[in-house]
């Protein structure tokens, strides 16, 4: 790895390790704040939630994570959503993350997690893969 | 509410209804709040630009999420959103106009289920798109 700690050193070390990020019980008030962040008034998120707010569950641990992980500049790279059933109020889902890929080129890095969403019947909801794009500052402000 | 959309109704090459936002910094602090992610770069001008952006930016996931609401607008209840990738290529400043468009690829029937593949993608009043990503919806069948 390169030695300018775009991302932090022990980073590779952890690709492909599994790493529980909470259960969270969905709670209806959740989804009403995510559907009025988006502004969309849909009565159908009434009784479930809409297909890309379980990305953001568990979304302040991922937070915490890529604070700790990303020392410079920090960009989302892309989000690739499978959905296998809706979230509804009640549900408790755990979510489980892992990094499953890291790419340096030209100063940046490419990190790739992949996280997962299980509900209480131990069912699938949904598959994510984030990449995250860290960059070095200077870099950015120079170009 | 829109009337359901069937898979028959759908025509390869049609546009889906386009939708535009104008995304204040309040709503910023609202999608913050609501999905958890903190990053100082949608809220404090002078982090952002110490990153090397010209100023706060709109968080790429709220973004995710209006093509999300561009989707279920179009596919009704009974529609699913099934995949979802998206990547974040450019961006989108506040209280500037995001317009959400997409068009139809592909329809097929697979495993019994009516899927219809979508090219989206946000735009900025420049005409760059800042976000695309292709969707695969499952609609319901009038036969």
């Amino acid at each position: 790895m390169s030695e300018n700690a775009i991302i932090a050193e022990d980073s590779k070390s952890k690709i492909g390790v599994a790493q529980e990020f909470g259960v969270y019980e969905i709670e209806k008030g959740m989804i009403r704040s995510f559907a009025r962040a988006i502004g969309d008034p849909n009565p159908l998120w009434d009784t479930e939630a809409p297909p890309t707010f379980i990305v953001t569950i568990g979304g302040e641990t991922f937070g915490q994570l890529l604070h700790e992980m990303f020392h410079e500049g920090l960009l989302h790279g892309s989000t690739e959503l499978e959905c296998y059933q809706p979230v509804k109020p009640g549900d408790e889902i755990t979510v489980t993350g892992k990094i499953a890929n890291i790419r340096e080129r030209s100063k940046m890095a490419f990190v790739t997690f992949e996280i997962s969403y299980t509900n209480q019947k131990q069912e699938l909801v949904a598959r994510c893969q984030q990449t995250m794009i860290g960059y070095e500052t200077e870099k950015m402000k120079n170009d | 509410m829109t009337e359901q959309v069937y898979y028959e109704d759908v025509a390869v090459d049609s546009e889906i209804p386009p939708l535009t936002k104008t995304p204040t910094t309040r709503q910023l602090v609202m999608w913050a709040g609501a999905s958890g992610d903190y990053y100082a770069i949608h809220y404090d001008k002078d982090f952002a630009q110490s990153k090397g952006l010209p100023g706060v930016i709109v968080h790429g996931q709220l973004v995710a999420g209006f093509l999300g609401q561009l989707i279920t607008d179009w596919i009704g209840e009974q529609g699913r959103l099934r995949k979802f990738n998206c990547s974040y290529k450019g961006m989108n400043f506040p209280s500037e106009d995001i317009t959400c468009r997409g068009t139809i690829n592909q329809k097929y029937i697979e495993n019994g289920e009516h899927c219809i593949e979508c090219h989206i993608w946000a735009e900025n009043p420049r005409g760059e798109k800042t976000v695309t990503a292709r969707a695969t919806v499952i609609l319901p069948a009038r036969s």
